[in-house]
């Protein structure tokens, strides 16, 4: 190869290469009650393409932003399930489509999960599961809440053909008990999982999992407080790991948790 | 081999203050990705929780930042340091320190030497706190802080922002008997949504970096360069975000570059690029990194 051939090879690349992370906003196309949660349809100025279980951070123009878990929606769109516990999350629910709302991300690694892996989601990480589901994958699930009426609203959000199993703390589930009662007893039997949920949670299933030796195979969906979601300011640490919740996250190897859940 | 500012950094590629290395955590990250010095987040005498979030937003390849000099305050220097010797990291370690006054850059540069840091990075110039933009003459109080922070016996760098006086405030660094300057801090800027008809940022205004401010930082170390040639060590931050970018900054005078905003646009692998892209540019052209600072100055080759 000449010189200048060589040269050429070496300077010639885009002036702005791809960003991992991008600010774009959004209008909200469609919002839909599900069992008190709301579910947003969201028509980004720029397409994010998230892979779960990616977030992004989302908020309304003039409040703080927050994490929250991208469900992939077709080209230009995404969507979010609000969970209104906080200023934003209210705004966001209380938001009609035409409304316009900002989002950066997508923020972390996406995790390609192998066939059969079980996807265990509580709490306001049943998103976790949507995110999932809408990219195609087909379960097992298993969709924890504590009132049976948010789950059986959840469970009609996953296309008929997914494997779903509910579990809620009243009536009216597959399950009666909690999201580590029901891997306990066996409600999903897998050989991988992954655990999305509250830090009791997550601890709680470590143990269950670890004692039927598949914590090797299994991860965990963390939440710790995030601030700039693109991991510049560094402030995501997952505490007693190496780990940046906005780089290396959300999913995390479980064996490489157990500092952080406080289990020996 | 490269000192700069007293220290040795090699391979020259660090992390710019406040980006991925907030914790020690973070500063292993750094070093894992192959730098050869870390520099802390910056650190307060009190304790900052900084601005609302949105604090970071991606713009043109770089970032608009309104951080807000997040931390834990003096105390979490030494917790820092400990912490990631601990862990192992064996970099040179440049803690950056932000003081409302000369006072507290003494105090907080006495708090690095004591924790075990290599150096201290003076942050005169973020533009997302109150007090520095109520300094009316900088030069003086970069004199005036550099000679507090010296009496605690560590290299002294010092982080500049662009700006007219720029060139008054370097020779203020360069009186004083700094060991370095950092060329340049991030811009000050404003994002609004014009459809929201509001500001983009939590803070409101913040600081941008990347790409987009790289032909300014470029210029900054040329003209500091040029003035004040070898009479101090100038380290090039601003828009690095590849090897031919950090070359141009060595070209213009710098011994050694910082990456901000590429660490998270781009990825932590992006240093090595940049550390083993200097170094084939080296081989290529023929001559030591060493000898390339300054050379457009010098009309080389």
């Amino acid at each position: 190869m000449s010189v200048l051939l060589e040269l050429k090879r070496l300077v010639e690349r885009p002036y702005h290469r791809h960003s991992r992370v991008l600010s774009v906003g959004g209008w909200v196309e469609r919002v839909d009650n599900v069992g008190g949660l709301y579910l947003l349809q969201i028509l980004t100025d720029s397409p994010l393409s998230p892979e779960p279980p990616q977030f992004g951070m989302v908020w309304v123009p003039g409040m703080e932003a927050v994490p929250m878990t991208l469900i992939p929606a077709g080209e230009d769109r995404v969507a979010i399930l609000v969970r209104p516990v906080g200023s934003t999350t209210n705004a966001l629910a209380a938001m009609r489509p035409g409304k316009r709302l900002m989002l950066i991300g997508p923020s972390g690694k996406g995790l390609r999960l192998r066939p059969g892996t079980a996807v265990v989601a509580g709490g306001s990480a049943t998103t976790v599961a949507l995110a999932y589901a809408a990219s195609g994958y087909r379960g097992p699930y298993l969709v924890a809440t504590r009132r049976a009426s948010e789950a059986l609203a959840l469970r009609r959000l996953f296309p008929s053909s997914n494997e779903v199993v509910t579990a809620c703390e009243d009536s009216g589930c597959d399950f009666l008990g909690t999201a580590v009662d029901a891997i306990r007893e066996g409600a999903v039997d897998a050989g991988a999982y992954l655990i999305a949920g509250p830090k009791p949670m997550l601890r709680g299933a470590y143990t269950v999992l670890r004692e039927r030796g598949v914590l090797e195979t299994s991860y965990a969906v963390v939440e710790v407080e995030v601030r700039c979601g693109t991991g510049a300011c560094g402030l995501c640490r997952v505490p007693g790991t190496p780990y940046l919740l906005c780089v290396d996250g959300p999913a995390l190897p479980l064996t490489d948790l157990a500092a952080y859940l406080g289990v020996s | 081999m490269m000192i700069v500012g007293r220290v040795r950094v090699e391979p020259p590629v660090m992390n710019a203050s406040g980006v991925v290395a907030a914790s020690a955590a973070g500063a292993l990250k750094v070093e894992g990705a192959g730098a050869g010095a870390v520099v802390t987040k910056t650190f307060t005498l009190r304790p900052r929780r900084g601005n609302k979030a949105p604090m970071v937003v991606p713009y043109l390849g770089g970032l608009i930042n309104s951080v807000g000099l997040a931390n834990p305050g003096i105390g979490g220097i030494r917790e820092y340091v400990e912490e990631y010797r601990r862990l192992g990291g064996s970099l040179p370690i440049i803690v950056s320190i932000g003081g409302e006054t000369p006072e507290e850059f003494g105090e907080l540069a006495i708090a690095a030497t004591d924790a075990g840091a290599d150096a201290v990075e003076l942050n005169m110039s973020c533009p997302n706190v109150s007090w520095t933009a109520s300094w009316e003459d900088i030069a003086s109080i970069v004199k005036e802080s550099v000679a507090a922070a010296k009496a605690a016996g560590i290299p002294v760098w010092v982080k500049l922002g662009f700006g007219k006086g720029l060139l008054r405030e370097v020779k203020a660094a360069v009186d004083s008997g700094a060991d370095a300057v950092v060329l340049i801090n991030t811009l000050p800027a404003m994002l609004i949504d014009v459809w929201a008809m509001k500001p983009v940022l939590g803070g409101v205004t913040g600081g941008l970096s990347g790409p987009p401010i790289r032909p300014i930082a470029v210029k900054a170390v040329w003209d500091a360069y040029r003035e004040f040639g070898d009479s101090i060590d100038i380290v090039g931050v601003g828009g690095v975000d590849g090897w031919e970018a950090a070359a141009e900054f060595i070209l213009a005078g710098a011994k050694a570059v910082q990456v901000g905003a590429a660490l998270s646009v781009v990825g932590l692998d992006v240093i090595r690029e940049i550390a083993d892209g200097l170094l084939s540019y080296s081989k290529k052209v023929g001559r030591p990194l060493e000898e390339l600072v300054g050379a457009v100055h010098r009309g080389l080759p």
